[in-house]
């Protein structure tokens, strides 16, 4: 799983009820590959040596987390420098193939969502079920927040990473502002 | 009068005052008051005008039905129209205003209205007002809308806090009655999570206040364990202060919560609820009896008569007379009595009753007459007496009772709304007179399957016991029918069967009332809609109860008929001769009650209110000032102004700075779409009208796409990266649409093609250097080689300008000496900044969207959305060149050898010049012949270059009227001419994009 300790001088919200970060941007791949093409599958568990995650699931070895996006999409994600060459190395050796692995690392931008109301920040934009027994450590969902486009990175019910656009940057900054205020907490009374 | 007991009121604290304002009076109240009860603990009666009559009104009930008691209240950003009374806290320093009344609520000028109502009788202003023709617009509709209608739009910006709040539940139990509690206990320990909504600030319903005092420590226990129940249970959740305001298919429902955010402000929820199964408890609603001047402040519904004195402590009068149909309403006389209040008479419209609470009542020395009801209200803003008379007759006045206050029960009506909003059907229960639930013709979740449960009074069960009876059954018939693996629910009943609470239907009173009282016997108070309207509607053939409602208004706007519907229906059925299950009833629409419109935009204001994409090059636009212009979602800079210049200076700036020496625009938001695989040449054949599969491998070419029907879809230019890779350019604003276009036709139609597509429009910002010293710029990084030989038109290559990666680009869309250069978006601003920072000794300034429109119809370049429309093809274009004659297959191929498609009678792309040169043509402005639009302006600018106006514009078959002049008309009528020439203004033979 995405390990980053956040940086205090990139949080974004103050006095809420939640501790959201601005992470910026995260090496990422996006991979396109046809489940009945076996090279390409083949270089995915050769190369990154990582398992294809199963419907709104990731799979991690070793820094690398690769999430389901639709069956033949996926987004593989590197946290750590030492995997550089390997991941380029997987991005040279899958474009030999049918499938694609495109650098995507500047197209979206990551935010950390820390504290025990981390699902319920996101309950505020995001239409799919998000309570507490529906997902788990690892989930990963492609889906929208009011307007825009988001993913989801489930880390633990307590820090969700979250990456939209990076043109909704801005946007997503007074979003978050606007929804996590202090007194406009989702709670239930009895 | 009205009062405040000097003790009891089971919500509001005593010990807090609350200072609140009416009218500009200074009153108070306690912690806990709403509105409406803290005006009557301070003798406020008279609290407002009826829509259309400005007849006086008071406060008719104690919760959401209420049709008389709309406020404005709050001040200021926190202001609120239309808000009922009976719902709203009072809060330290609030302002509340009676609305629809001038110069004041006490004397009211409009009040006129109630002298001359026989000119307003239902549907007046469809047979008045009809001359003279123009008073209408001027005189009559300005008068009558003045006149009538509710509270007034704020006129400040609305700073309450507004959000939408997602929720999935198996669960949605809707009221937090006996029936709603006991449902959520026997839901609960069965694996579901289940979510129950109550309106009100406390969970209970009617039950604990309505018991018989012996009964009410042995309820309270009830209630105590239940809450435990809930409390512990982690499967249920309970909100309150939330109403479930419409529920719609497949079991979505909204519900609006709304509860105290700070000391000043409110937090307003928009719940977005998707249940498995929807449980309706709503309880039901008190019906009022129709009887001559019912309309008085001081009548009101009996059983909130006797909610406004356990809950708030606060007696409408002190000599109060009831009305009723019904064993049910005496319990407002006991409670009233026990309180030591005279009630000096009960008029019922029945015969007899056999109830033992008759018996109790007498023993309490309370007079009732039976087969008597009220035959006149005496008093102006206020009851002073009423008139008894007998109930069969005509209305004969026996005998005046001074009273100061009536309470009035007609019954009871389950709150069948929400069964209704999601296509449930209703019955009608003739011995009950209500509709209720058909559990036959129940809503339906997304397989079909019943998603709904009907329980308690919602469904016509009224008596406690007979509630904690059904429910337990009904649920364990629903936990079986959903195949849930769990023991049955079994709750022992700690109520007694009582005898049921008889009523005898009975709606308007008395029966043989004159045409005159009609006209004084009012049915939906909210709407000002009488007898006599319903009487007019029927003999003006508007029989049907949906023509009815629409021709008197009865049972519309915020109020939707929770107290007028039934007593509507037995009107018309009673004039029609028909039974009221041949009547039928209206449709109840969402919401159930009013919510605010901020509500609905949820958090979605102000600086939420639309995304606006950036560009990585936004922040140094900003600090440049640039002025903006929104390109789809996006925000581009569209010129940089600097000091005092004027726009078009600015303009001129800028376009001969691209012209003369060189200029820089950011151009990342062209939609950048990755093509790969071995069929992706023959895919992207399909997609263009012209051959991309011929692309060599670092090339160009520019291409167009078409819809079927062979009419310009978008353009952009296509690169070749290597032999299984293309990065395919698109418009700013259509890189979504095409990128889902593509990805649509390569999942239906192209399935077996081997291709798959990236959009990498934000991976990728685009940076424009045009003008003649744009080489020389960038080969002043010394890594750059760009000469023509290195990097002809329309090839690219991928170099570093210092140690940044890019592709360039040699492609142009000004005209001159061009290159795009595409890098990773995290360094595109490092890379502009190094730009400006070189180019300084270039002349280099940034250019912005306009001065780039304008150089591109110096050029004659189209601009898909400018010279396009959704109409127009690539032979209106004339741009047939674009249009393989190869190919076998694209998409619009076919359509191309459609007749009209090929008639030269279609407009046509033309160059235009103004006779004037200095005058620019407005935009879409049409070209005028023998009094005919033939066609119109597409883009329109002043050119720095040529100095002088050029337009573009589709003309019906322009191409041959090259050369000659044709009238342009503007919006003012202005005659403008101007020539018809070739599309192409500048440099023609097309030497300068050289350099």
């Amino acid at each position: 799983m995405i390990q980053r300790v956040p940086n205090k001088m990139d949080k974004i919200t103050d006095d809420t009820f939640v501790d959201v970060y601005l992470i910026g941007s995260i090496r990422s791949l996006n991979i396109r590959v046809d489940q009945r093409d076996k090279k390409s599958l083949n270089i995915i568990k050769k190369n990154i040596a990582i398992e294809l995650p199963s419907v709104q699931k990731t799979s991690e070895r070793k820094g690398l987390t690769l999430c389901w996006i639709s069956n033949d999409e996926y987004l593989l994600l590197n946290e750590k420098k030492e995997n550089d060459k390997l991941f380029n190395e997987f991005k040279k050796q899958m474009n030999l193939t049918t499938g694609v692995a495109e650098n995507t690392t500047d197209l979206r931008v990551w935010f950390l969502v820390k504290g025990g109301r981390a699902l319920d920040i996101l309950r505020k934009g995001v239409p799919l079920d998000l309570s507490k027994s529906k997902i788990s450590k690892g989930s990963f969902f492609r889906t929208r927040l009011g307007e825009i486009q988001i993913n989801i990175l489930i880390k633990s019910s307590n820090e969700i990473l979250v990456s939209v656009l990076r043109s909704h940057r801005d946007y997503m900054v007074d979003w978050f502002e606007v929804c996590t205020m202090r007194g406009t907490e989702i709670n239930f009374d009895l | 009068m009205s009062s405040r007991l000097p003790q009891e009121g089971s919500r509001i604290n005593r010990e807090k005052t609350v200072d609140f304002r009416f009218n500009g009076k200074n009153l108070k109240g306690f912690d806990g008051d709403t509105v409406a009860s803290a005006l009557l603990a301070n003798n406020e009666l008279l609290v407002a005008r009826s829509f259309k009559y400005h007849r006086p009104r008071g406060i008719f009930s104690e919760g959401e039905e209420e049709p008389n008691a709309l406020m404005g209240i709050g001040e200021g950003p926190y202001f609120e129209p239309n808000i009922r009374a009976t719902e709203a806290k009072i809060k330290q320093n609030m302002n509340v205003e009676s609305q629809n009344h001038w110069p004041s609520l006490r004397f009211d000028f409009l009040s006129i209205n109630n002298l001359f109502s026989r000119f307003f009788a239902a549907g007046f202003y469809y047979k008045t007002f009809m001359w003279p023709r123009a008073a209408w617009k001027y005189l009559f509709e300005p008068m009558i809308r003045r006149a009538s209608g509710l509270g007034n739009a704020p006129r400040d910006y609305d700073e309450a806090h507004y959000e939408h709040i997602y929720h999935h539940t198996d669960v949605l139990i809707i009221g937090g009655g006996l029936a709603g509690i006991t449902a959520a206990k026997a839901l609960s320990d069965r694996g579901l999570s289940i979510m129950l909504c109550e309106k009100d600030c406390v969970m209970g319903g009617r039950y604990l206040e309505d018991c018989e005092s012996g009964n009410r420590e042995r309820y309270k226990k009830l209630h105590k364990s239940s809450m435990e129940i809930l409390k512990n249970s982690k499967d249920i959740s309970v909100k309150l202060n939330t109403t479930v305001t419409g529920i719609f298919d497949h079991g979505f429902a909204l519900a609006y919560e709304e509860n105290q955010h700070s000391d000043t402000a409110t937090k307003k929820a928009l719940w977005k609820i998707r249940a498995k199964i929807i449980i309706l408890c709503t309880g039901a609603i008190e019906r009022p009896l129709v009887f001559p001047d019912n309309d008085l402040p001081g009548i009101m519904l009996a059983a909130s008569v006797r909610d406004y004195l356990q809950k708030y402590g606060v007696l409408l009068g002190d000599q109060l007379v009831l009305t009723t149909n019904n064993d049910y309403a005496y319990k407002t006389v006991i409670e009233l009595k026990r309180r030591g209040i005279d009630v000096p008479v009960v008029l019922d419209t029945r015969t007899s009753s056999d109830d033992p609470i008759i018996e109790e009542i007498e023993s309490l020395g309370v007079r009732i007459l039976f087969g008597k009801c009220i035959g006149k209200v005496e008093g102006k803003r206020k009851v002073d007496a009423v008139g008894i008379c007998s109930v069969n007759g005509q209305g004969t006045i026996e005998e005046l009772i001074p009273c100061n206050a009536i309470a009035v029960s007609g019954g009871w009506t389950p709150n069948v709304n929400l069964w209704s909003h999601c296509g449930g059907k209703l019955l009608w229960d003739g011995e009950s007179g209500f509709y209720k639930p058909d559990p036959e013709n129940t809503p339906i979740g997304k397989e079909g399957e019943t998603n709904m449960l009907v329980l308690g009074a919602a469904a016509g069960i009224f008596g406690d016991y007979d509630i904690q009876d059904q429910v337990p059954r009904k649920i364990n018939q629903l936990a079986s029918r959903l195949k849930i693996k769990s023991k049955r629910y079994i709750e022992t009943n700690i109520f007694s069967k009582e005898p049921e609470k008889k009523g005898i239907p009975t709606y308007v009173i008395p029966h043989g009332a004159s045409k005159e009282k009609h006209k004084k016997m009012y049915i939906d108070f909210q709407n000002d809609v009488k007898l006599s309207d319903l009487q007019l509607a029927a003999q003006e053939g508007f029989e049907n109860i949906e023509h009815a409602k629409r021709y008197t208004t009865l049972g519309m706007a915020t109020d939707q008929g929770k107290t007028s519907n039934i007593n509507g229906i037995h009107v018309l059925s009673q004039i029609l001769g028909k039974p009221i299950d041949r009547i039928g009833h209206t449709t109840f629409r969402p919401p159930y009650k009013p919510i605010p419109l901020g509500l609905i935009a949820g958090q979605y204001a102000k600086k939420l209110f639309k995304p606006i994409r950036k560009t990585p090059i936004d922040k140094w636009n900003s600090r440049k000032n640039a002025m903006w212009e929104p390109v789809a979602d996006w925000r581009r800079a569209y010129a940089y102004p600097r000091g005092n210049e004027s726009l078009e200076e600015t303009l001129s700036r800028e376009v001969l700075s691209v012209r003369k020496n060189v200029g820089l625009l950011d151009a990342s938001t062209l939609g950048k779409i990755l093509v790969k695989g071995p069929d992706a040449g023959q895919f992207l054949d399909l997609i263009y009208t012209n051959m991309m599969s011929t692309l060599k491998d670092g090339k160009c070419r520019y291409g167009l796409m078409c819809n079927e029907a062979g009419f310009v879809f978008d353009d952009g230019v296509v690169a070749r990266l290597n032999e299984q890779s293309f990065l395919c350019h698109t418009t700013s604003g259509g890189a979504d649409r095409v990128f889902s276009w593509l990805e649509e036709w390569l999942q239906t139609e192209w399935h077996h093609l081997k291709v798959f597509i990236v959009n990498l429009t934000e991976q990728y910002s685009q940076i424009a250097v045009a003008g003649p010293k744009a080489r020389e710029l960038l080969q002043s990084f010394k890594s750059v080689d760009l000469s023509a030989e290195k990097l002809p038109f329309m090839h690219f290559i991928e170099t570093y300008i210092d140690d940044i990666w890019v592709r360039v680009y040699r492609i142009s869309f000004s005209g001159e000496l061009s290159y795009e250069l595409a890098v990773n978006s995290n360094q595109a601003e490092e890379l502009w900044n190094k730009l400006i920072k070189v180019g300084k000794k270039y002349k280099v300034q940034p250019y912005g969207t306009e001065a780039l429109h304008i150089l591109r119809a110096e050029k004659g370049f189209i601009v898909v959305g400018d010279e396009t429309d959704g109409t127009v093809t690539p032979h209106d274009l004339g741009m047939d060149w674009i249009v393989s004659k190869k190919k076998k297959d694209f998409i619009g191929k076919k359509a191309f050898s459609l007749p009209y498609l090929n008639s030269s009678l279609r407009k046509q792309l033309v160059g235009i010049l103004t006779l004037d040169k200095n005058k620019v043509l407005p935009d879409g402005c049409h070209a005028v012949e023998d009094g005919k639009a033939i066609g119109h302006i597409t883009s329109t600018y002043f050119s720095p270059t040529l100095k002088r106006a050029i337009a573009l514009g589709l003309i019906e078959n322009g191409r041959s009227r090259k050369g000659s002049t044709l009238e342009f008309e503007s919006s003012n009528k202005e005659s403008i001419f101007a020539k018809i020439v070739e599309p192409n203004f500048y440099d023609p033979e097309g030497t300068k994009q050289d350099g």
